[in-house]
């Protein structure tokens, strides 16, 4: 029963658009006085830099400790511009961006190799950096005696009110909000959130994860900058220590108690992090908020004991609010717990709301709106996305006496091969064998200690996996390197070659919606090989193990590679599901695609297999049609141990 | 006989793929069990979901008779249970000594007098692999892929257990390597340890085995005597496909 | 001569941060995780010492209940902020343990007050000469007790079987579960002992930095500094990286100004991330495909 039929993307715009219009008339109701105006403009503020912030914590998924100094930063360098020069309000807001964009671009360099707490140090660093310098260039920003600046007119002249500064940063509010959403929630997002899942499929995907992250960064960093100009206008005073670390925790804190990964969490987050100090005053308000969350707590509580299931993540945010309860009702002064109580608060929904407190929300509502999930896409025709190779005169890949040693171990010792146009090309052997280790050398992950790959004639060995998937492998994993976070047709989208050309200020100004689409409807035509048109919208993790690594097949396809290598594509698979799997490499097979099959189970070679090359001991010991290499001695005593020869005499 | 170890209908798996689909096998006292089957078949993983690594989704695992499917690792190795895990998994950056004595954790003192009370079980496994007495001070990274087995092997001995769990012991290892852990392997039987090993060479498997099961695709596709293994052509077909 | 005279009291504060790095050493090896409160341990560590030595108790004993109360505090860290977030395999743990010290400060800052207050201690506060470097006795002591409960600690993990696992589980937890070690407990021993050496950095610095709310904010970053160019897994590295980074921070308070003192600290730490994230004495590691 949909009690609102409307889609989930149009539910959020409508309600987007009507926060921002009660935004805008809050000066008409509750009039105009300065402290009230310089407290929404702050929110409006803070959910500027929110958004930026939440670009690294809720995307990068990284703990970012010196989004202040970025703050700094862009506040200090609007101040300067306008104090020093005869520059209006907007160029002196642009360079404040500016300033954070390139501190990010420069910062997410080093930064971005580092992971967990190594990430968090590095820009906890940068913050108090920031600061130091701020204090100690006294001569350029008067250090801790503070920095006054003047709100500088409108371009014309015309003076500006605090009203009229509210409305001018609302605006841009709804401008950084609706670029965010076109930037992260579209193809940025994607490829990030694949980049977390796996950042070895990614390369070997060619979808080159890493400037996703440095852009990311780095615009989240200009929207820090930015935010830092406008607070600098709005306050007309700076000083170092206002930037320090407890406004990076602070605003770390807002995010993720607003919610990751969503522009809404952002502006709740904000309001939270604004308004708490001043509800702090007010002890009934406070009293009656800090009740209902003990409340939600309880009922969560309540629904644990009631499954039978009591564990942490619902005693704690019990324990939290009651604790926050009682502190409320005895301390003499609230403000003087205010990092205390805001501790409390996080506490419970880091614990028992992961996706923060508009997650929650927003979840819910879809339950209860009953929101319509996006509908399927149309499938491109196969022949558009994936056009039947035509064959060539010389071999599509050439493999030369191949070694890879690991110190004294020689995992590959010196193996040839060579793949015809359309083959379809078995390898089998032992395990330990080196069949691992050879195909991860044709795929470009390992630098053969020895020998040379090339495809089509031109050599790729040794330039990593992102040169060889450019040059057209493409591969699957034995275990699985799907990207868990996305559907299953974002999966196939986000690797698809050539989808996303456009630049990204054209991506920002939501001006790429129909590259979207056709990657989208590609992709679809490419689950419809693999039969999982009617999964698509599901999210790879929800996925059988078997279908995913059917949607595995379907993304390497969308590599559109000339070579495609299935690691043990069969491991793990039902009866069932491997006779789809046949079907599938078949089907790949008629489009010209060469195949190199890395299978345990023989049955499934000797029906597929053209060629059959067997390795034991990192050497190639036979090599010929299926039915030739079941029969060599060899090969039986490599998978058997010695003397079993008679065994397969006995069963022939 | 009494049965030293006994699983039943266990299925587990990883996250949303079910690996073990209920396998059921049985190993009495003093036996040695061998588990052969291809590649991605579930050995590995029954290994796991019977020493606790892995908690099983259903199905139960009764070592003498005490049911130990819910425990976790460390309770099950208190109970008699040692598993050498596949690949070897040395403490690399641990000597060989402090690697045996590790496996001996669950009854030594955990502060003082720990090596007087391990040396009589330490100086068994020395003299079972001289080679790991020669280098006993040596870091277990340093070794070379057959003396990194011995250790592996003589750590899940110090428990002492009942039964003792292999995984693909010969792995990797250089064919005279595999001869040495072939013979350890019978030595241990021959001291009557109960013991079930994951095997990937099926002539190997089946000449040293009491009892044999083929695992394949998660469940028990064959069980026999090695004789009567040797006559089932559905081993070969595992194998060979034929 | 001057400095000398900087790099030595330098050098003595930064054996407070080693100290400091060594509790985040310990509990970074079995769990990879570490407490990004542990300024406010230090802290509120210092406080109960001052509290118990106000009941008029001897004062070794205040010490001592002093560091079992760093323990307890480490083991309520790792129950509350870290052992979720280890078992769901994710980096919550940074932003628990960060609420955590904040929700730490908020307690001392309403219990005790946010004023500054002296430590009283028996150990003498006139500085001895040697030769033309003159040293207090609380530099003295920070360097002894700091050595003293690192070697202590060093010997726990060398010398017993105990010790021995927390390195086992620290090499592959999985396996040393299958050995019998239980590496639930022992990351919540790795914590006490970790909330232990706070407590005692605590003890040790407070004669000269007094106790207050703050005292250890600025203390902190140079000891995750300390911690990280040496490497979180190396064990006494970070005795030389805290000696280096505090003479430094001396010299270059007395050459460049007394706002640069922080600076060595975070471009050492900048850099060292940035060119060598495994510390300038951790071993590199290679990632298995």
């Amino acid at each position: 029963m949909s009690i609102i039929k409307m889609s989930r993307s149009t539910a959020s715009l409508l309600s987007e658009l009507a926060v921002l219009v009660i935004l805008a008339a809050l000066p008409l109701f509750l009039g105009q006085s300065g402290y009230g105006m310089g407290l929404l403009t702050l929110l409006a503020i803070y959910a500027i830099a929110l958004i930026g912030l939440d670009a690294t914590v809720g995307y990068l998924g990284q703990v970012n400790l010196g989004h202040a100094g970025m703050i700094a930063a862009g506040a200090y360098v609007a101040g300067l511009i306008v104090d020093n020069t005869t520059i209006g309000l907007f160029p002196a807001l642009f360079a404040a961006g500016l300033t954070g964009l390139t501190l990010g671009a420069l910062l997410a360099f080093p930064a971005l190799r580092l992971e967990g707490p190594q990430f968090a140090l590095a820009t906890l660093s940068f913050g108090s950096l920031s600061v130091l310098c701020l204090n100690e260039l006294e001569s350029i920003t008067h250090g801790a005696q503070g920095l006054s600046i003047n709100r500088p007119p409108l371009p014309g002249g015309i003076p500006l009110t605090a009203s009229g500064f509210y409305w001018i940063t609302l605006s841009l509010l709804g401008l950084v909000w609706f670029a965010s959403r076109q930037l992260l929630e579209g193809r940025w997002g994607l490829a990030i959130a694949a980049l977390r899942n796996s950042p070895i499929a990614t390369d070997s995907l060619g979808i080159g994860a890493m400037k996703h992250k440095i852009l990311a960064f780095a615009f989240g960093s200009a929207l820090g900058g930015f935010a830092g100009g406008l607070y600098a206008f709005n306050l007309g005073f700076l000083q170092p220590q206002a930037f320090g670390y407890d406004l990076s925790v602070t605003l770390l804190l807002g995010t993720v108690l607003g919610g990751r990964k969503s522009v809404w969490g952002a502006l709740v987050g904000a309001v939270l992090v604004v308004l708490l100090p001043n509800l702090l005053s007010n002890k009934p308000v406070f009293l009656s908020i800090a009740g209902f969350g003990a409340v939600l707590a309880v009922v969560h509580f309540a629904q644990a004991i009631r499954q039978n299931k009591i564990t942490f993540d619902n005693v704690a945010p019990l324990l939290a609010m009651s604790l926050l309860l009682s502190i409320g009702y005895f301390a003499g002064n609230l403000e003087e717990w205010r990092k205390g109580l805001f501790a409390l608060m996080l506490f419970a929904v880091v614990v028992s709301l992961p996706d923060g407190l508009v997650g929650f929300i927003a979840h819910q509502l879809v339950h209860w709106l009953r929101l319509a999930s996006p509908a399927l896409f149309i499938p491109t025709p196969l022949d558009q996305v994936l056009p039947v190779r035509q064959k060539q005169g010389m071999a599509m890949l050439e493999a030369t006496d191949i070694r890879l040693y690991f110190g004294g171990v020689k995992a590959v010792d010196g193996v040839t091969l060579s793949l015809q146009h359309g083959e379809v090309l078995a390898l089998i052997g032992p395990n330990g064998s080196g069949k691992s280790s050879l195909i991860n050398v044709i795929s470009g992950l390992y630098r053969p200690t020895g020998g040379e790959v090339s495809l089509k004639g031109v050599r790729i060995s040794g330039k990593g996996l992102l040169a060889a998937s450019r040059q057209g492998i493409s591969r699957t994993f034995q275990n699985l390197q799907i990207f868990a976070d996305l559907t299953a047709i974002e999966n196939v989208a986000i690797a698809m070659k050539d989808a996303y050309r456009l630049p990204w200020l054209w991506v920002a100004a939501g001006l790429a919606k129909k590259e979207d689409r056709k990657a989208m409807q590609d992709a679809q035509s490419l689950l419809v090989v693999v039969g999982l048109q009617d999964k698509s919208n599901i999210p790879a993790r929800d996925l059988t193990y078997s279908d995913q690594r059917f949607m595995e097949i379907a993304r390497a396809l969308a590599v559109k590679p000339a070579v495609l290598i299935l690691d043990e594509p069969a491991a793990g698979m039902s009866k069932p599901d491997v006779e789809r799997l046949k079907v599938i490499i078949g089907a790949i097979k008629e489009r010209g695609i060469s195949i190199i099959l890395i299978e345990h189970h023989l049955d499934i070679v000797a029906e597929l297999a053209d060629r059959v090359i067997v390795l034991d001991g990192g050497k190639s010991i036979a090599a010929g049609s299926p039915a030739d290499v079941r029969r060599d001695p060899k090969v039986i005593e490599a998978y058997l141990g010695a003397s079993a020869a008679h065994l397969v005499e006995a069963s022939a | 006989m009494t049965i030293a170890l006994q699983v039943e209908d266990l299925k587990a798996g990883y996250a949303r793929a079910e690996v073990l689909h209920g396998i059921s096998l049985k190993v009495e006292e003093g036996q040695l069990v061998t588990l052969i089957g291809a590649n991605g078949a579930g050995k590995t993983t029954l290994m796991r979901a019977i020493s606790g690594m892995l908690r099983p989704t259903a199905g139960s695992v009764r070592l003498a008779n005490r049911e130990i499917c819910a425990e976790t690792a460390p309770r099950i190795v208190r109970l008699g249970l040692a598993h050498c895990p596949e690949g070897r998994r040395v403490f690399a950056p641990l000597t060989v000594e402090d690697n045996l004595l590790l496996g001996a954790y669950r009854r030594l003192p955990s502060i003082f007098g720990y090596k007087k009370k391990a040396s009589q079980a330490l100086g068994k496994i020395y003299e079972l692999f001289p080679r790991l007495k020669e280098r006993h001070k040596q870091t277990a990274g340093t070794l070379s892929g057959g003396e990194q087995q011995m250790l592996a092997i003589g750590r899940a001995l110090m428990s002492e257990p009942t039964v003792l769990l292999l995984d693909e012991p010969s792995m990797g290892l250089a064919p005279v390597m595999v001869d040495v852990v072939v013979d350890t392997i019978r030595k241990l039987r021959q001291e009557g340890i109960t013991m079930v090993l994951v095997e990937q060479f099926a002539q190997t498997a089946l000449s040293i085995a009491d009892y044999v099961y083929v695992v394949e695709r998660g469940t028990i596709a064959l069980e026999g005597k090695p004789s009567e293994i040797r006559e089932n052509r559905a081993v070969v077909e595992a194998y060979l496909g034929a | 001569m001057i400095i000398a005279q900087m790099s030595v009291s330098g050098a003595a504060m930064g054996m407070a941060y080693a100290l400091i790095a060594y509790g985040f050493q310990l509990t970074y090896a079995p769990s990879r995780s570490l407490n990004f409160g542990q300024a406010e341990a230090v802290m509120i560590s210092a406080f109960v010492a001052l509290s118990l030595i106000g009941t008029g108790m001897p004062y070794a004993l205040a010490m001592f209940l002093t560091l079992m109360f760093g323990a307890v505090l480490g083991l309520v860290v790792e129950r509350l902020g870290v052992r979720l977030a280890l078992q769901q395999k994710n980096e919550g743990w940074i932003l628990l343990t960060i609420i955590l010290g904040l929700f730490g400060s908020a307690v001392a800052e309403n219990l005790w007050g946010r004023d500054d207050r002296p430590l009283p201690t028996p150990i003498p506060g006139d500085p001895i000469a040697l030769g033309a470097i003159s040293i207090t006795w609380y530099e003295v002591t920070i360097v002894v007790g700091a050595l003293l409960l690192m070697a202590i600690i060093e010997l726990f993990r060398r010398r017993t079987l105990l010790g021995r696992a927390v390195e086992a589980v620290a090499a592959d937890p999985d396996v040393a579960g299958l050995m019998g070690i239980d590496s639930q407990r022992v990351v919540s021993l790795a914590y006490a002992l970790s909330g232990a050496t706070a407590a005692f950095a605590g003890i040790l610095i407070a004669p000269i930095t007094t106790v207050g709310p703050t005292m250890a904010a600025g203390l902190i970053l140079k000891s995750f500094s300390v911690a990280v160019v040496a490497g979180l897994e190396s064990g006494f590295g970070v005795v030389i990286a805290g000696i280096v980074l505090g003479a430094l921070e001396s010299l270059s308070s007395a050459y460049l100004g007394s706002g640069w003192r922080e600076a060595p600290g975070i471009i050492l730490l900048i850099a060292v991330l940035a060119l060598r994230p495994n510390g300038l004495f951790g071993k590199t590691t290679i990632r298995k495909v």
